[in-house]
């Protein structure tokens, strides 16, 4: 999977779940800059994701994921 | 291979493919239409998301609209060991699909016990009409604190107790009854198969206290959302998501959410009458399979040892089941009528009879005109028919015209057509009383009735040919559930469409300046069970009428006079002098606008159009003279 690719998915889902207030929106979007994500937020953004591309967080990732370029890289990771 | 995916409610039409420019939308049109496009929207399948994108544009347009959605309200309270953040937007917005405006009172995370026993915690004052208790296994106490440590047995008894002080403690704070829930049976287990032999493990234990609290809802005016059921239905290791519960306690997988909402949210809309009371059905790959205007009797399958005969009689005994249990059945199909009823007559192997339907419509008009001419012979409003119909095209044609009409999806396979139609918890109840058996019959004889009103040459002559006998009673415990069943379920003859729980109906059979009636009527056609309540309160030597409400079965037949002639004979009794009857207009019971009327008060003039104030001196009453005896 190509990485331009990921993320751009990874951006739609983003901008889906919290309603455009992210725009825009980069690798370095991180948690603290978007108001809507918070822990709720989070648990709707992953489930989405893992729903999307057929990948399952562990609960330790969950907990560390901080930024839309850890969801790109992990994704990548996993799909390797 | 599972055919049915469950957690996607299968009984519902997909979501618009432009939902989110829809949901943009919304905060333009005007209220009528924004409320109609909300109640659209939750009508089909949303997955959580979408249920809290549709919850946050609902929670905006009420408070851009100064709150009110013009539906039915429901106040809920919500106290949970989990976290409820997400259940609360998943029951605001699939509330929407059953017209009920949802006001949810949350709590803090595992603020249970602290919400039931301080009289004045925030869902305590907040007086809701009900409280929903959502605990998992963990939030029981199956094992008592100072024990935990031993590794003693797990006790449902306690559990149990735990949770009917719970509910004791809301009913004492702000009289509300409780929607409780059974326990998904846990998946781990110590030992294994054996676990279930065992007294004291958790998993035997869990079954124990199910039951138990079953028996408590039965005897007790509180309600029951069987989790146990639904967790099984889609595994109970799919329910529970360990990951969600240990990241941020919630209570069961996120991705039941619309299915959990739908359950609830069903019971609320039950426990509101809101339940469906009619079922009209297409013929024609429906409840047989092929076309018996093209097959013919020979050809249409319901034979027993044809698998595909077999899945159209599932179909079949589905429907008498549900007659059975008090759901008018009725026929709407494109065909030639006596083709129709042909097959009934004739076919060897059909279960249903001609007499199950109380309207049985075969002609070439559609379908939604059809159901329009059902519902006014059944004298029922649309929104208490459910249309179950093999072809996405009618369904679609009946949805659009009458949305008001609940039209299911059904998969093209017919072994699943039973179970997805009794899935969509359509039928929903939260009592069940000898009354809802009897339904059928009696709509059937009222069908009679209308024959001999044909015959008859005045409508006098007609209702004293009915043998009427009617019967009066205070209200008490013989007829409590079907009092607050007519209570919450009569929309048309309503004169006030004051709802009450159980509980508020039996603080008026003890307060002593409430003076209620309950009012049976049987004819020559069979009984009609109690078709009318009224509620009367005593301020000196004033009765003001509460409520007074009567089914819709008996309108036109007087009764209305012979129960102003008893409530003043009795206001007489008890030294009353004026008996005022309030009228508040609704969108249902223009029927009523002329009762009191009618019946001789006088109207008082009032600012205020909302309510409107009739009054009667009983001294200068002159009784009705009515075709019917008292028994």
């Amino acid at each position: 999977m190509e990485k331009d690719s990921v993320f751009e998915k990874v951006a739609e889902i983003a901008r889906d779940t919290f309603d455009d207030e992210c725009d825009p929106i980069s690798m370095e979007t991180s948690r603290d800059s978007v108001e809507d994500w918070n822990s709720l937020g989070h648990i709707r953004l992953l489930t989405e994701i893992e729903e999307e591309f057929g990948v399952d967080f562990s609960i330790d990732e969950i907990s560390k994921i901080d930024s839309i370029g850890q969801i790109v890289d992990l994704i990548l990771q996993k799909n390797d | 291979m599972s055919a049915l995916s469950l957690p996607e409610l299968p009984w519902l039409t997909r979501p618009a493919s432009d939902f989110r420019n829809i949901l943009k939308r919304i905060g333009e049109m005007p209220r009528d239409e924004s409320v109609a496009a909300l109640i659209q929207l939750a009508s089909s399948y949303l997955n959580p998301n979408q249920l809290y994108k549709l919850a946050s544009a609902r929670n905006k347009l009420k408070q851009s609209r100064g709150s009110s959605l013009g539906l039915t309200k429901f106040k809920l309270g919500i106290v949970s060991n989990g976290t409820t953040d997400f259940v609360i937007p998943a029951l605001e917005a699939t509330a929407l699909r059953y017209r009920i405006d949802l006001e949810i009172i949350g709590s803090g995370f595992d603020q249970v016990a602290a919400q039931a026993f301080d009289p004045s915690s925030s869902i305590n004052s907040a007086s809701p009409d009900a409280i929903l208790i959502l605990l998992n296994q963990h939030g029981l106490p199956f094992r008592a604190a100072e024990e935990q440590t031993s590794g003693s047995p797990n006790d449902h008894q306690q559990a149990l107790e735990f949770i009917q002080q719970v509910v004791q403690g809301f009913r004492a704070g702000c009289g509300s009854p409780s929607i409780l829930h059974t326990i998904t049976v846990p998946s781990n287990r110590q030992f294994g198969s054996l676990d279930l032999t065992m007294r004291g493990t958790q998993g035997r234990e869990v079954y124990q206290f199910n039951l138990s609290l079953a028996d408590f809802v039965a005897s007790s005016d509180n309600y029951l959302v069987d989790i146990d059921w639904l967790s099984t239905m889609v595994g109970n290791l799919a329910w529970v998501d360990e990951k969600q519960w240990f990241h941020a306690r919630l209570p069961f997988s996120q991705s039941m959410l619309p299915l959990y909402g739908d359950f609830v949210c069903r019971t609320i809309a039950a426990i509101r009458g809101k339940s469906r009371k009619c079922l009209v059905v297409d013929l024609d790959n429906t409840l047989w399979g092929g076309v018996i205007g093209d097959d013919g009797l020979e050809g249409i399958r319901m034979q027993p040892g044809d698998p595909v005969g077999e899945a159209y009689l599932d179909v079949q005994r589905t429907l008498l089941d549900l007659k059975e249990r008090g759901i008018i059945l009725a026929v709407c199909s494109k065909n030639n009528e006596v083709t129709a009823r042909e097959v009934f007559k004739k076919h060897h192997d059909i279960l249903l009879k001609e007499e199950d339907f109380a309207v049985f419509l075969a002609n070439w008009s559609d379908k939604a005109s059809n159901i329009e001419h059902i519902a006014d012979r059944l004298d029922i409003g649309l929104d208490a028919i459910a249309f179950l119909d093999d072809n996405p095209v009618e369904r679609d044609q009946v949805r659009t015209a009458l949305p008001l009409v609940a039209v299911p999806e059904l998969p093209d396979d017919p072994s699943l057509f039973s179970k997805t139609l009794l899935l969509s918890g359509l039928f929903e109840s939260v009592s069940f009383t000898e009354e809802d058996r009897k339904k059928t019959e009696q709509y059937l004889s009222n069908a009679k009735r209308k024959e001999i009103l044909k015959a008859s040459r005045s409508i006098e002559e007609y209702l004293a040919s009915l043998e009427m006998k009617i019967s009066f009673r205070p209200f008490d415990e013989a007829g409590r559930k079907r009092i607050v069943q007519l209570i919450n379920k009569t929309n048309q003859f309503n004169l006030t469409t004051r709802r009450y729980t159980e509980s508020e109906v039996v603080s008026m059979e003890e307060d002593s300046d409430t003076f209620t009636l309950q009012v049976s009527l049987t004819d020559k056609f069979g009984n009609n069970g109690m078709i009318c309540v009224v509620v009367c309160q005593r301020e000196g030597t004033q009765w003001t009428i509460d409520s007074w409400l009567m089914s819709c079965r008996v309108i036109k037949r007087d009764v209305e006079k012979e129960v102003c002639n008893y409530l003043v004979e009795k206001a007489r009794e008890r030294g009353i002098e004026t008996i005022v009857g309030l009228y508040i207009p609704t969108d249902r019971n223009k029927l009523v606008a002329d009762h009191y009327s009618a019946l001789g008060f006088t109207r008082i003039p009032a600012d205020d159009d909302t309510i409107e104030y009739w009054t009667l001196k009983v001294t200068d009453y002159v009784p009705f003279s009515t075709p019917m005896v008292r028994t």
